[in-house]
């Protein structure tokens, strides 16, 4: 991928040579993402926590399998992602995803009215319910693609989906949003 | 229609998500710990206790190699290992000093003593300890006593308090912390009560409680700094104090 940071491949130059200091340096670069990734499929922040930290160490040991050059992040995320999955069978308690409180959101809420907020923060609430409401592929795509902001090739390898079946489902889950959304406005 | 797009980009900066772990310490402690699950290997044993006394004097005395070296030093119910960097330490909130320490349920002496098959002791010269804690989960059978900082006891800088003891029966589990030493920490053998024994000082270092797997949990990693844990009968004895060595070692002798 153009553009992304030589600092990166680097890092992962020497990582793969068994640099533990640029693997760290590696982790720390892609610990949120990884434990976002993980917390989305899992929907637990300890499932979430073990299978990114497990990700990272199979990712420092598979390594060597991984292609110079080649993008690093769908590659460890795929990896997290695995394990995460594999945490999720069998569970069955599932955590649903929340807003942060108005107060947590920073910049430019203080400037709205409180009606304006309230308003904007219900319409928020109602399409992450409808979110949370789909069914565990359509919300994963949904998930991979707005909230983790990956791209549909990343989304593909995260997923472990073929690119064009991204892109059909996320189609589907986005026309779902709107009749769920729709519904509730009409 | 883009707009419900927008919408959920948007939507998804504003994700509840829990706060991200600092993962890059525990990775990094898991991947420099090559040689733990072949400890019960006798002839690999054997080969590390002679590498060990070879290696342990000069690796001590020579900065630059003992710096490149993550080694690992074994006493029965901790690991000891050399890194070159201490990874910075999960910051802890937590009002008691339990919390803090992450030492678990705070009980009496009498419900301490109830709840592990050994004869608790600790040093005379303390008296009883302030605050009793049994660390969890309670099948490690291990105890934490604390006393407060007071007259002759200063505080520790980082426990906070005047002496902290721990001890555990290593046959529970063969290991149940993990010290981490930067290259600016001491690590010297010393004999405990003709027991072997180890005493740690210089800068601070990382201490980990490990799991039944053997791995840190990461919510307990602090610093520590001088510290001297030894092997008393069937007991693994550690005291963490502000105190010096003769101090401490003194102390050590008045264990009951």
């Amino acid at each position: 991928m153009e553009g992304r940071p030589l600092e990166e491949r680097e890092l992962v130059v020497r990582a793969r040579a068994g640099d533990l200091n640029a693997y760290e340096q590696l982790v720390e670069r892609y610990t949120s993402m990884a434990f976002r990734t993980a917390y989305l499929i899992t929907a637990s922040e300890a499932d979430a926590k073990d299978a990114s930290q497990e990700g990272f160490i199979k990712a420092f040991k598979a390594l060597r399998r991984f292609r110079p050059g080649a993008p690093f992040r769908p590659w460890l995320l795929q990896i997290v992602a695995n394990e995460a999955r594999n945490l999720r069978r069998g569970l069955v308690r599932r955590t649903e995803l929340s807003l942060r409180v108005a107060e947590q959101l920073g910049t430019g809420v203080a400037a709205q009215s409180p009606e304006s907020l309230a308003e904007a923060t219900e319409e928020r609430a109602q399409l992450l319910r409808a979110v949370n409401s789909l069914r565990t592929e359509d919300r994963l795509v949904v998930a991979c693609r707005y909230f983790l902001e990956l791209s549909s090739e990343e989304t593909a390898a995260v997923l472990r989906w073929p690119e064009g079946t991204v892109k059909s489902r996320l189609s589907r889950a986005l026309e779902r949003l709107r009749e769920m959304l729709g519904r509730q406005d009409g | 229609m883009a707009e419900l797009q927008e919408r959920l980009l948007r939507l998804g900066r504003e994700i509840d998500y829990p706060e991200t772990p600092n993962l890059g310490a525990m990775v990094r402690v898991r991947l420099e710990q090559p040689a733990r699950r072949q400890r019960f290997d006798t002839r690999r044993l054997v080969v590390a206790a002679a590498v060990f006394i070879v290696t342990v004097g000069a690796l001590l005395a020579i900065p630059t190699t003992r710096d490149a070296i993550a080694g690992f030093f074994g006493l029965k119910g901790v690991i000891i290992q050399r890194v070159p960097r201490l990874p910075s330490p999960t910051p802890t909130g937590g009002a008691t000093v339990g919390e803090r320490l992450g030492l678990g349920r705070q009980v009496t002496l009498q419900q301490a003593q109830a709840a592990v098959p050994y004869g608790i002791s600790f040093p005379q010269a303390l008296g009883t300890p302030d605050q009793v804690y049994l660390i969890q989960p309670a099948d490690l059978k291990a105890v934490a006593l604390v006393w407060r900082p007071r007259s002759g006891l200063a505080a520790a800088a980082q426990t906070g308090v005047g002496a902290l003891v721990i001890e555990f029966p290593g046959q529970v589990q063969p290991d149940l912390f993990m010290k981490m030493l930067g290259p600016d920490a001491t690590l010297e053998p010393v004999q405990v009560n003709s027991n072997p024994g180890y005493w740690i000082s210089g800068k601070p270092h990382g201490f980990f409680f490990l799991d039944s797997k053997g791995n840190p949990r990461e919510e307990t990693f602090r610093l520590a700094e001088n510290v001297l844990i030894w092997d008393q009968g069937s007991l693994v004895v550690r005291i963490e104090s502000a105190l010096d060595k003769g101090q401490t070692l003194g102390l050590a002798a008045t264990m009951q």
